[in-house]
């Protein structure tokens, strides 16, 4: 199980310091993949917990804190992450990319075609292609039914095949 | 391989390491902290812009290269560990003793992990104002700006021009404030510690920055209370920039209310006349202009603007509490933005400005005891293009049979001992000033500037000077 992948079992952190430092990186991971920016992932993450602290110990107590951490994070993106950033993202900046894909351009596309889904199909594959979470799963986060997660899982799919961006790429 | 496994792979190594933020935890409960007072005390319209209201401190550690672990920034101020909430981040009070306003001791990099950032303004050449809010979203990104910008060495001289210094306040986690001060007047750059950094030609990039993002960031939200401001149209149209505020203006404009400013293309000077907008009247203004703002690539070649015609100027206050002014000349008004555009007021607008100027008239006074002799001359010519029959009355000689519109520019002037028993030897002071003079014809076309040589009069400071006499000497033969 990668890093990324969601533990929704005990984490083992013993107080709220602990299980941000356990999992703060895997959520910004997730938030990264959302927003394609590094500081928005940040502020994502950090609301999050924000948003989360104060039900530390009513919900750790039952074993599922992250699931619950994980859960505002993904609701915050899709509720009002546009209202509060669309905005500011400068236009000139183009997200940063990462150093461990083979491929520069590769992931360049890539993050053009996921940047082009909207917000709710975005985070149903995040969740589902890099959290590995089962549609029923996603859909607990997402707070939806099943058959949403399903709809906008084939939806984001077909958007991802016929994306210029990656199709270019298939293409060549 | 299907695709649901090529997407798990390419989102794996798609995704970056994340940056060191050992913080991250303390940062998240400050921010819940936050939140919760604001919800206990101030309504909940505004609970959401104090949600936001404390941005990420990220890499807090980088700054450092301490390997006993992370040190909370260098900042100025750490009174206590509890982190102001951003609308305590103050601007330094402005200072008379000469002494600096900010204290801008501290590193010549940035720390990371600001979580908000308040532009100020010291006391200075040109009047700006701030804006009431700080930035909270996208702080890194401010301070990424500023450490983009290389340090550079202290230049041998620089140009002796005025400009606008600006600050930028930042304040981290545990309540301190770091300060930068920047300029693109004198030697420029933005001061970080004991260094500079960038130069005149780059030093307003973190401003820049600054600003798109408090835009960005006022779009989700609004203030909890719109502030009082101002609007006195003291600058008048040949003054725009004071106390207007840093931000652009921009459309669709919205004011919470305006005043309107206007003077005449006369030849004396005279103050600047204002008026308030109804708000019936700014609403019909203002949508107008937000449906018929026209842009241009260039600007409108006809600029004359005849003496009866006022040029106005549109003063208003944003929702935020921007000063704003809409720049007008003649019957236009200018918006400056990325794209030059300008807007002609429709009809049912300009009945409303003709109803505010005629409810206004501008009363052109007679000189007084303290109007300089170059004045004088010029009010006398504002009255005889008014047809105002006061223009006599400046006169101690026998006015000249002149009518119709004319202008004239006053020129060198110098006090002269009268010759004996002519008429200027009957008075206490005599001087003499020069003035080139035309004659507009009907049409307000070109006609040829004479040169005038007025001599006026009076008895004592207190009396106003009076015109004796006004000679021609001719055509000014350099066509002026």
């Amino acid at each position: 199980m990668s890093e990324a992948t969601v533990a929704t079992e005990e984490t083992g952190a013993t107080n709220f310091d602990e299980f941000v430092a356990r999992r703060g990186d895997a959520l910004w991971r997730s938030a990264w993949l959302l927003t394609g920016d590094a500081h928005l992932a940040e502020d994502l993450v950090q609301t999050a917990l924000a948003k989360s602290w104060p039900a530390w110990e009513r919900v750790h107590a039952t074993g599922s804190f992250e699931a619950y951490v994980r859960r505002v994070l993904f609701t915050t993106y899709v509720a009002w992450w546009r209202r509060r950033w669309n905005g500011e993202r400068p236009t000139e900046v183009l997200p940063e990319l990462p150093g461990t894909a083979a491929d520069p351009d590769l992931r360049r596309d890539l993050t053009e075609a996921l940047s082009t889904l909207p917000r709710g199909q975005r985070a149903v594959v995040v969740l589902r292609f890099f959290e590995d979470l089962t549609e029923r799963q996603t859909a607990e986060v997402l707070g939806c039914g099943v058959g949403t997660v399903k709809s906008q899982t084939a939806r984001a799919l077909r958007t991802l095949r016929t994306s210029t961006h990656l199709t270019r790429e298939e293409d060549q | 391989m299907n695709d649901e496994s090529k997407l798990h792979k390419a989102l794996q190594d798609l995704v970056p390491d994340p940056p060191a933020t050992p913080l991250r935890a303390a940062a998240a409960r400050n921010r819940a902290q936050v939140a919760r007072r604001r919800r206990r005390t101030v309504v909940a319209s505004a609970v959401a812009v104090a949600v936001i209201a404390v941005a990420a401190p990220l890499g807090l550690t980088t700054f450092t290269g301490d390997d006993s672990g992370p040190t909370p920034p260098p900042t100025a101020d750490r009174s206590g560990e509890t982190p102001a909430a951003p609308d305590e981040l103050t601007c330094p009070a402005v200072r008379t003793d000469g002494a600096p306003a900010v204290d801008l001791t501290g590193p010549d990099e940035l720390p990371e992990g600001a979580i908000a950032v308040r532009l100020c303004f010291p006391a200075g050449f040109i009047s700006t104002q701030a804006p009431i809010d700080a930035l909270t979203t996208g702080v890194a990104k401010v301070v990424g700006s500023v450490n983009a910008l290389p340090v550079e060495p202290t230049p041998n001289g620089c140009p002796a021009d005025g400009g606008r210094t600006w600050q930028l306040v930042f304040q981290y986690p545990d309540g301190g404030t770091q300060a930068v001060e920047g300029a693109s007047h004198g030697c420029g750059g933005v001061s970080v510690g004991t260094v500079i950094r960038g130069s005149r030609a780059t030093a307003e990039r973190p401003l820049n920055r600054f600003i798109s993002l408090l835009l960005a960031q006022r779009a989700s939200g609004s203030p909890a209370t719109p502030p009082t401001v101002d609007l006195t149209c003291q600058g008048g149209p040949d003054d725009p920039d004071a106390g207007l505020s840093a931000l652009p203006l921009r459309t669709p404009i919205d004011f919470d209310h305006a005043v309107l400013c206007w003077s005449f293309a006369i030849e004396s000077d005279q103050p600047t006349l204002q008026a308030a907008i109804d708000p019936a009247d700014l609403a019909v203004l203002l949508a107008d202009l937000n449906a018929n703002t026209t842009t241009t690539s260039t600007v409108p070649t006809d600029r004359a603007c005849a003496p009866t015609v006022p040029n106005f100027t549109i003063l208003g206050v944003t929702s935020w509490g921007d000063r704003m002014a809409l720049d007008g000349w003649c019957s236009e008004f200018n918006l400056y933005g990325r794209t030059p555009a300008y807007w002609k007021p429709g009809p049912e607008s300009q009945r409303i400005l003709d109803t505010i100027v005629a409810a206004n008239p501008l009363q052109i006074q007679l000189p007084d005891g303290g109007t300089p002799p170059d004045q004088v001359v010029t009010r006398w010519a504002d009255l005889v293009t008014a047809g105002d029959d006061r223009a006599d009355e400046m006169w101690a000689g026998t006015p000249p049979a002149f009518s119709g519109r004319i202008e004239v520019r006053p020129e060198d002037r110098r006090r002269f001992a009268p010759i004996a028993d002519t008429p200027a030897a009957a008075y206490e002071k005599v001087v003499e000033q020069m003035a080139l003079l035309r004659q507009v014809p009907s049409d307000g076309g070109w006609s040829e500037y004479h040169e005038y040589r007025f001599v006026l009069v009076r008895n004592g400071s207190d009396e106003a000077w009076q015109i004796l006499l006004a000679e021609d000497h001719g055509v000014v033969p350099t066509g002026r």
